[in-house]
C-alpha cells in the first residue's frame, strides 16, 4: 500500500511525534514545544482539530484507560506510525538535495 | 463586584468584539456572561484574563461542541459564555500568548464558516426580498421598508467582503506556507 506523499505540517508531525506513549492534549502541546525549541505552539483549537482529523484518517486512536475526571490520551496506530516514517524519508530527501545544491552556491 | 454594559459588535468585526474584552480585562474589567449586545464583567486584577472568540460548527449544547469545550478546559482555557455558535473564551495571562489558531489551516477553517453564517444571512434575506417582491411588487407605501431591508442586506454584505478578503489573504500565504 503507497503512502499518499503529502507533506504533513509541523503541528501534525510533532503531534505524531508525541504519541509513542499515551499522552493527553496539554502533554503534546508542551512536548512539541519542548522537541522544538519553544519554536512550536499548538493552539488548542488547531490541536483539537489536528487530533480529530488524525483519528479519522485512523493514524492516531484514544488511548484506553482514561476514566472520567483523567484527561483523555491517545496514542499511535500502526498506520499512524509508518506515516511518520514516510514524512522522515521525505524530509530526509529535502534535507538531503538541500544541503547539497545550497553547499555548492558561492553567495 | 458586577457591571453590565451594552455594545453591537457585528459578526464580521469578531477580532474587534476579542479587542474591546482584551481592553476591558486590562482595565481590571473581566467578562463573565454574555448574549447578544449585552456583557457582564466582574472586576478582577487588571490583565489578569486574555480572551478570544471562536464560531463553533455546531451550537455549543450538541456532543461534539461539548466535547471540544471539555477538551478547551484541559488546556486551562474557560468558556465563559456561549450565544448561539459563538463562545466567549478566557485564559489566565501567563506571559505566552493566547490564540486559539496557530496554523494558516485551522484559521481559514474558522474564517470559513464566519463567511458561511454571512452568506447564509444574505441568502436569506434576498430570498425573502425576491419571494415578497414576485407576490406583491412593491407598492408605494412599502417602500421605506424595502429601503431599509436592502440596506441591511447591503451591511451584511459588506460584512461578508471583509471576512473574504481576509480569507483570500490567508489563502495566498498558504501557498507559501503553513
Amino acid at each position: 500500500m503507497a503512502m499518499e506523499s503529502i507533506a504533513l505540517t509541523e503541528a501534525v508531525y510533532y503531534i505524531l511525534l508525541s504519541l509513542d506513549e499515551p499522552l493527553h492534549g496539554y502533554g503534546i502541546m508542551q512536548n512539541a514545544e519542548r522537541l522544538s525549541g519553544g519554536r512550536v505552539r499548538l493552539a488548542a483549537g488547531t490541536l483539537y482539530g489536528a487530533l480529530e482529523t488524525l483519528q479519522k484518517k485512523c493514524w492516531i486512536e484514544p488511548a484506553p484507560g482514561a476514566g472520567t475526571g483523567r484527561k483523555k490520551e491517545y496514542r499511535l496506530t500502526g498506520t499512524g506510525r509508518a506515516a511518520v516514517r514516510a514524512e522522515l524519508e521525505r524530509l530526509r530527501e529535502l534535507v538531503d538535495n538541500g544541503e547539497r545544491i545550497v553547499g555548492e552556491w558561492s553567495r | 463586584m458586577r457591571c453590565t454594559a451594552h455594545r453591537v459588535f457585528w459578526a464580521w468585526n469578531f477580532d474587534k468584539e476579542e479587542a474591546w474584552l482584551n481592553e476591558q480585562s486590562r482595565r481590571g474589567l473581566a467578562l463573565v456572561d454574555a448574549s447578544g449586545i449585552r456583557y457582564v464583567f466582574e472586576e478582577s486584577e487588571p490583565g489578569a484574563y486574555e480572551y478570544r472568540l471562536e464560531l463553533l460548527e455546531n451550537v455549543a449544547s450538541t456532543v461534539e461542541s461539548r466535547a471540544y469545550l471539555r477538551f478547551l478546559e484541559e488546556m486551562d482555557i474557560e468558556c465563559v459564555a456561549t450565544y448561539g455558535r459563538w463562545v466567549y473564551l478566557r485564559r489566565r495571562t501567563d506571559g505566552a500568548p493566547f490564540d486559539l489558531f496557530s496554523d494558516i489551516d485551522s484559521k481559514i477553517g474558522h474564517l470559513r464558516r464566519i463567511a458561511t453564517l454571512l452568506a447564509a444571512v444574505i441568502f436569506i434575506q434576498l430570498s425573502g426580498m425576491g419571494c415578497l417582491a414576485a407576490l406583491h411588487g412593491c407598492p408605494p407605501e412599502m417602500l421605506p421598508y424595502a429601503v431599509v431591508w436592502v440596506a441591511v442586506v447591503a451591511l451584511v454584505a459588506s460584512g461578508f467582503v471583509r471576512v473574504a478578503l481576509k480569507l483570500r489573504r490567508l489563502k495566498r500565504e498558504r501557498a507559501v506556507r503553513e
